[in-house]
This record gives C-alpha cells, sequence and structure tokens, in this order.
C-alpha cells in the first residue's frame, strides 16, 4: 500500500468533493471513461474521493451527465510541487549547481585517516604522505597507492610498513611502526675494561680477559679492572676483548645555583595572520611581517561526524623576542634552583640503585643553591681501548 | 451458453468465475473484494448495491468507504454487518 501510495504522490492526486445528482451513476461513468477512483467515501448529502491529475480533467462530463456538483479539495504530489516553485528559477539553478558540485568533488580526496601508530604521531605521517605525492582535492582514481605506500614508509625511519587504500573521497593509512633493531655486541679489538669514576668495588665479574682488581677495594677513574690479555695454559698472552660486570660503590654531589639576577627571554607578539584553506588551495588573508623571530601556527579544522574536513582555517602567529635582565627574590632563586636540582637527580638516578642521599640548602642576597649527595651503587666499567708499544 | 461454460468448468475442475459472466466474492475482517462487479447500484453510507453478471449483491455495514474501483473489480472497506445476494 505504501508502494502505490508513493507512486501516486511522484505521480500526483486530488481529492475532490461531489454532492447532488446521482453519485452511483457518477462512479459508473467513472468506470466507464476510464476514470480511477479511490477512497470513495459518503458522508451524508456528499461523498469525497481522490483521482489522479488527467482523471480530474476528465471528470467533469462524468458529473455533468450524472448531475453531481464538483469541488477540488485537496491537490497533492510532485506535479503540483513543482508547479509552485516553477517561477522561483534560482532553485533550479541551485539543485544543478549542487548535482554539479557533488558529482566534481565525490571523486576528490576530503579526508586521509591515519591508523597503526603508536608513538609516531598523525601530523609527521600526513607530512610524509604529502611529500610522498598525496594531497588533498587530488583525484581518487589518480592515486597510486602502492607506490604511495612505499615512497611513506621510506620518508619515515620509524615506520616498518604502510599501507594506503582509498575508499569513496578518504584514503586510509594504516602503518606499522618497526621495531628497534638489538644492539650487537662489539667482540672486536683488544680493549680493558676500566673504572669510570672513583669507587668501592662491590661486584665484579669477569667474563673474558684477566681480572686485575679486588672485590671491596677502592678503585679510582680509569683504573683496570679487567685487562684484554689472557694468560694461555702454554705460558703465552693472548690479546683479547675485555668484557665483565663490574658495579661500585660511588659518591656523586649534584648542585644547582641561581642568581636572583636572571636572564629571560619575552615573546611579544607583532602580527597574527589568517589563512583559508580549501582542499591543497591556500588563500592567505595578510601579509606576513618581514622581520620577526618566532612563529607559531595552528590550525583549525572543520569537522562533521567526527571526520576532519578539507576545509580549514590557518592562524600565523609572529613574535619577537627580547632578552633582558629581570632582578628575582631570594625565595623565587630558591624554587627554581630546586626545580632544577630536582630534574638532574632525576636524569642522574636513571640505571642506579641510590642507598643514601642527602639534600642541603645554602641562599645569600644574591643566590640560591640546593645541593646534594648520592651514594649508590652504579654500573662503573667502561671499555678503554689497549695501548701497545712494540719493542724495538 | 452459460450453462455450456458451467458445466466445462465443472469437468476441467476450475473455478467458475474463471469465465467472462463470472463473479467472485471475498469477504475479509472489514474489507470486500469483489470481482466481475458491472455497475453500482446504490451507494451510502450503509449500503452498497452492485451489479454483478447476472445477479446483484448489497453489502449492508457502517462507514462503507469504495476503495478502489477499477477492472470490474471493487474493493469495499468499513464494518459490513451483512451480505445479501438476488
Amino acid at each position: 500500500m505504501f508502494i502505490i501510495e508513493l507512486l501516486r504522490f511522484f505521480s500526483g492526486y486530488v481529492r475532490f468533493k461531489g454532492s447532488g445528482g446521482f453519485s452511483e451513476r457518477f462512479i459508473n461513468l467513472c468506470s466507464v471513461h476510464d476514470i480511477p477512483l479511490w477512497n470513495i467515501a459518503y458522508h451524508g448529502d456528499y461523498f469525497e474521493a481522490y483521482t489522479t491529475i488527467n482523471g480530474y480533467r476528465k471528470i467533469s462530463i462524468c458529473a455533468r451527465n450524472s448531475g453531481v456538483k464538483i469541488k477540488r479539495t485537496r491537490s497533492a504530489g510532485i506535479p503540483f510541487v513543482l508547479n509552485r516553485l516553477k517561477p522561483r528559477v534560482g532553485l533550479l539553478f541551485g539543485a544543478i549547481f549542487f548535482v554539479v558540485c557533488l558529482a566534481f568533488l565525490s571523486n576528490k580526496v576530503w579526508v586521509v585517516e591515519i591508523s597503526g601508530n603508536k608513538t609516531v604521531p598523525d601530523d609527521i605521517i600526513l607530512t610524509a604522505a604529502v611529500d610522498a605525492g598525496l594531497n588533498f582535492g587530488e583525484k581518487t582514481d589518480k592515486i597510486n597507492a602502492v607506490q604511495l605506500s612505499l615512497n611513506t614508509c621510506k620518508k619515515i625511519d620509524k615506520l616498518g610498513w604502510a599501507a594506503i587504500r582509498v575508499n569513496g573521497c578518504c584514503v586510509y593509512i594504516d602503518v606499522t611502526e618497526a621495531e628497534p633493531a638489538p644492539e650487537i655486541e662489539n667482540r672486536e679489538g683488544i680493549y680493558n675494561l676500566v673504572a669510570s669514576k672513583d669507587a668501592q668495588l662491590v661486584i665484579l665479574e669477569c667474563y673474558r680477559g684477566t681480572t686485575q682488581a679486588k672485590r671491596f677495594s677502592s678503585v679510582l677513574k680509569g683504573d683496570i679492572l679487567i685487562s684484554g690479555t689472557a694468560d694461555n695454559k702454554d705460558e703465552t698472552t693472548s690479546l683479547v676483548h675485555a668484557s665483565g660486570y663490574a658495579v661500585g660503590r660511588t659518591v656523586t654531589a649534584i648542585e644547582e645555583t641561581t642568581d636572583t639576577t636572571i636572564n629571560t627571554t619575552d615573546f611579544n607578539i607583532i602580527k597574527r595572520i589568517f589563512r583559508l584553506n580549501f582542499f591543497s588551495i591556500h588563500i592567505p588573508i595578510g601579509k606576513a611581517p618581514d622581520k620577526y623571530h618566532q612563529k607559531f601556527i595552528s590550525t583549525k579544522n572543520l569537522s562533521f561526524n567526527g571526520r576532519d574536513l578539507p576545509i580549514s582555517i590557518t592562524c600565523e602567529q609572529y613574535y619577537t623576542k627580547q632578552q633582558k635582565n629581570k632582578t628575582i627574590s631570594v625565595k623565587e632563586a630558591k624554587m627554581i634552583s630546586m626545580s632544577r636540582f630536582m630534574n638532574s637527580a632525576a636524569n642522574f638516578s636513571q640505571g642506579k640503585q641510590i642507598i643514601n642521599s642527602s639534600v642541603s640548602f645554602n641562599e645569600n642576597q644574591n643566590s640560591a643553591t640546593v645541593s646534594g649527595e648520592f651514594i649508590c651503587y652504579e654500573n662503573i666499567g667502561s671499555e678503554a681501548p689497549l695501548e701497545i708499544e712494540l719493542a724495538e | 451458453m452459460k450453462n455450456k461454460n458451467s458445466s466445462l468448468m465443472q469437468k476441467l475442475d476450475l473455478p467458475e468465475d474463471l469465465t467472462k459472466n463470472g463473479y467472485h466474492i471475498e469477504i475479509f475482517n472489514s474489507c470486500a473484494v469483489i470481482d466481475g462487479c458491472r455497475s453500482v447500484a446504490e451507494y451510502n453510507e450503509g449500503k452498497i448495491r452492485l451489479s454483478l453478471s447476472d445477479a446483484c449483491i448489497s453489502l449492508i455495514g457502517n462507514n462503507l468507504t469504495i476503495r478502489s474501483f477499477s477492472c470490474s473489480q471493487v474493493t469495499v472497506d468499513g464494518r459490513i454487518c451483512a451480505v445479501e445476494i438476488n
């Protein structure tokens, strides 16, 4: 029934009211003249019925012969809507323009979606893909997906694999990041294992070479822990690449001092320029200044249904920087010193086991100092080439 | 001739409404479909009388509406209380 009603709406229909005369004769005459009637309903002294547009044009003969007075009560359907919109020619041109735009833009690249990346940002992958030949607004059938994938992958070392596929107006870039190759231990050359700093030796394991230091003994920076000479059973000596594991108890002091007069950099905005981006067309609004020190760029995309469309506004902000000396209070200097000290301590503690530490503050009118002492266990073994002097 | 057609249909085991002069009536809950209708003899809100080939059928009820009227087929909607065939 819905299909029939839809077809009637497309072809247009008329509802009319008939009164007086002989309604039965009117219905029979309509049947004879092939005028379709439906939904004929009797309401006391009049009846209502529906017919097609062509049927209504012919209905006057039947009405005259049967003595029924016909009055149109409703006209509905596409032909009546179009007839009503006839004087508005702009709508027709708008509809044609819309269809042309849709046909023209539907085979262009609108959206690029990137997936599979964990550490490499989307922007870098997108820039690499653009450098490799992908352009917003480019025809999708002109994209060589295989070549583009290879070129994109080549441009970023961290990518192990990239696949590009085109679906409608969307280009999907699926990437897999490369696993870093394990470091291969260098076994060539003749090396000693020496102490990298002053320490008390706690652990010393010799894998290759001859042990030169004793456990719990004190060693100075540069002392040989394991030498690259190995004694053979036939009382000869051969030179090897010494390797081993040496852990020492070290004492390290870290100090951070901040003066109350510090050098700061002030950034002053001199100009802000907007740029309208439509696909790969960039329309600048304004001119960039000739002299500036720093430029910050921010882009805002037009989004639809969670997807960025290739219509965006870029804001470029140009700054000049000015170096100047600033006087701060001792308390502020202390805070800055503390912050620097925390950063230094965090960097220092990586790969070490701290067994004891102490922090002290010292301040005067001109500066604030934070100093700390760390006692820790750390790997002190480092390789140093074995120097050989040939006897003449 | 009519009897000949009728007996032929009976012999071939076919329904009689397949012949040109036959009629076929189906009544559902609130709808009646009548095939083989020639014309509307009487129509008002409570009664619709239809002329068939050799008979008349009257549908009596309330709010009777002719849903469609084409190709000798009439569909009547409404509350049908009685059907009379003469």
